[in-house]
């Protein structure tokens, strides 16, 4: 039985991203350069019992990351849950300057020891004869910022999922997986923006009880093909599912959307983007009601 | 992809970001699946291929029409070999779509529309924003004919990209073939021509601030052929726009229609066209709606759908490559007038 936190602060309000409005988003982002304001925020959710968060290698995550290491109760009670990679720096790399450069770009950040392996391992996996080893390399330099922190699972972001998936490569996502569960033994999970085509092909594969993260909300903002559909898979056995969006981006209020989810068996952690305190409070009293943890 | 029923057979031509997404969206879609890929670079058309033998890859265009059998094809190669593989499609009668933009130059684009004067054969260009859900409302919208007179208009297209001189093919002026106007002002111009018709004359000033040669900021005064004015504001240089925000507002004298990627805000004076008096207003949440499959946006689903639907009909869809040929015009028309000191110039329309 995998034991994940119930509640997961999502990173977009701090890292200034909102899906129903990037205005917003923009105001927040200008709100959280302040770096004591960040830390204000962290601390505070850890005192109402959110002592965990997911976070991808956002360049504000090593701010977030030197807060928690640095902050004598946060250091040994605040778990990392990691989304790799932060894809809109290497999405515009690759625009720049094409994806053999980007690669060899990403492959030039490793250490010496790591680069002796590379020579082995990644070049050939350029070529195609050792893929896996390459998948290998880079989720390791992906995880160098979260050395030295508690890990709760670590996630494969979206785009390159569905892309695996969607490419017919998707044996690309058991080499993340088994790299993740056996050098940092914490589960590997999965984010989509299309759960029953990647379960389909999870089941395909042979996977069980996998971990899925997707958005998942009453008004069906954001769930493809449709939240009917969508609903279906998340009530079928097999798989630790964690919904995010889960007020539809701010669409809804925290009863609304959490007694929603709360009616799925399956669901017993959630993520939740929230910057004020306000919101913060109300919210763990809401969730702490509907969910199960 | 073996429960599919004849699916039509995708073949993708250049393997970058682009590519890659393209390849996934055709690959999962009940009715196509990929055959074959084309990129010179042995990153990631190696791995690809080693890791889904079912795509078969090649160095160019000719050998993977010469070995497969290819009902469409997805042109995401580098902007200076758009025509080039267009071209080859025409020869060989396969139906494109083609990312954008177009060409580095419309008259480098002019022998694909004189290709494709005398065929039916299907072509795209993949000017996506046409999909975003709240631009096809704001068409709808202003299709009803709500707002009465259109007085003016304005577009802006912000995002945050960069603060020093460029690195990479996008900042050289020779490759890219322009800067901000062409890479992100373009998917504006396309919105503005497709809600108001051709663009006949433009005065324009642009900015470097950062590499030469390549524009940082883009201010465009359009005269549009209806008579109607209007002006659109670009750049990639400024802050807090972490994504691509394109921004249309329009001004009737029935009202205001407000358009952003997100969202959409009509207020008219008087009911009109089947819409009320007042404010309506739709949200992302209200404007929502699911995708079979979504890898990197709806927006390219939905044309990824319409352009297998021109194929399996065997008909035009659009936008099609005439009308990136008007963009690019555009574009380039601007170029033009920002190197007189803002002198207007007319532009010589194309029968759109």
């Amino acid at each position: 039985m995998l034991k994940l936190d119930k509640i997961i602060l999502g990173h977009n309000p701090l890292f200034g991203v909102d899906h129903l409005n990037q205005a917003r988003g923009n105001d927040k982002q200008l709100k959280f350069e302040n770096k004591s304001a960040l830390a204000d925020v962290l601390r505070f959710a850890h005192s109402k019992g959110i002592k965990a968060m997911m976070m991808s290698t956002h360049p504000r995550a090593q701010v977030v990351l030197d807060i928690v290491a640095n902050d004598p109760v946060l250091k040994d009670d605040f778990t990392i849950y990691p989304l790799l990679p932060y894809i809109v720096k290497y999405v515009r790399q690759a625009n720049e300057k094409g994806m053999m450069n980007l690669l060899l770009d990403i492959l030039s950040k490793t250490s010496m020891n790591q680069k002796f392996n590379m020579m082995f391992s990644g070049v050939k996996g350029v070529l195609g004869q050792n893929v896996h080893e390459l998948i290998k390399l880079l989720i390791d330099i992906e995880m160098l910022p979260f050395k030295g922190h508690k890990l709760g699972a670590i996630f494969l972001h979206d785009a390159l999922t569905d892309l695996a998936v969607g490419l017919g490569t998707d044996s690309v996502l058991d080499a993340f997986r088994d790299h993740v569960e056996s050098k940092f033994d914490v589960p590997a999970g999965l984010i989509t923006k299309n759960v029953p085509l990647l379960r389909g092909k999870l089941d395909d594969r042979g996977w069980s009880n996998y971990l899925i993260m997707a958005s998942f909300n009453k008004t069906g903002f954001f769930v493809n093909p449709s939240l009917e559909e969508t609903t279906k898979e998340v009530r079928r056995p097999g798989m630790y599912f964690i919904p995010m969006s889960t007020m539809a981006a701010g669409a809804i209020s925290p009863d609304e959307a959490f007694s929603f989810l709360g009616e799925f068996e399956t669901i017993n952690s959630v993520v939740v983007g929230m910057s004020q305190k306000k919101h913060i409070s109300e919210t763990v009293d809401i969730i702490n009601k509907y969910i199960k943890g | 992809m073996s429960t599919k029923k004849n699916p039509l057979r995708i073949g993708i031509i250049g393997l970058g970001r682009m590519g890659l997404m393209h390849a996934a969206i055709f690959n999962s879609l009940p009715n196509s699946t990929v055959v074959a890929a084309v990129d010179p670079s042995m990153f990631p058309a190696k791995p690809l291929g080693s890791l889904n033998p079912s795509i078969k890859i090649y160095k160019n265009i000719s050998k993977m029409f010469d070995k497969e059998n290819i009902d469409g094809v997805v042109i995401a190669s580098p902007v200076g070999y758009h025509v080039e593989n267009a071209n080859e499609c025409i020869k060989r009668g396969v139906p494109f779509l083609m990312e954008k933009p177009l060409s580095l130059s419309a008259k480098d684009a002019l022998p694909l529309v004189d290709g494709l004067e005398n065929t039916a054969l299907p072509n795209m260009i993949g000017y996506m924003a046409r999909n975003i859900d709240s631009f096809a409302k704001g068409k709808e919208i202003l299709d009803s004919g709500c707002l009465g007179n259109i007085q003016t208009v304005k577009g802006t297209v912000y995002v945050s990209q960069l603060f020093k001189k460029g690195k990479g093919w996008r900042y050289d002026p020779k490759i890219a073939g322009g800067g901000v106007l062409l890479s992100q002002g373009s998917h504006l111009i396309d919105l503005l021509t497709w809600y108001f018709g051709s663009v006949a004359r433009v005065n324009s000033d642009i900015l470097s601030v950062y590499s030469p040669g390549i524009e940082d900021f883009a201010h465009v005064m359009l005269n549009f052929e209806s008579g109607l004015k209007g002006w659109i504001d670009a750049s990639w240089s400024v802050r807090f726009k972490r994504k691509m925000e394109l921004n249309i507002d329009i001004l009737g004298d029935n009202g205001s229609l407000i358009i952003t990627d997100d969202t959409l805000q009509l207020f008219l004076d008087n009911e009109n066209g089947g819409w009320p008096a007042g404010k309506s207003y739709f949200s992302a949440n209200d404007l929502f709606t699911g995708v079979y499959v979504d890898i990197g946006g709806a927006k390219f689903t939905y044309q990824a759908q319409k352009f297998l639907n021109a194929i399996e009909n065997n008909k035009t869809v659009e936008p099609d490559i005439k009308q990136g040929v008007h963009v690019q015009q555009v574009v380039d028309a601007s170029y033009e007038s920002a190197s007189k000191m803002g002198e207007p110039v007319v532009i010589n329309l194309l029968n759109i």
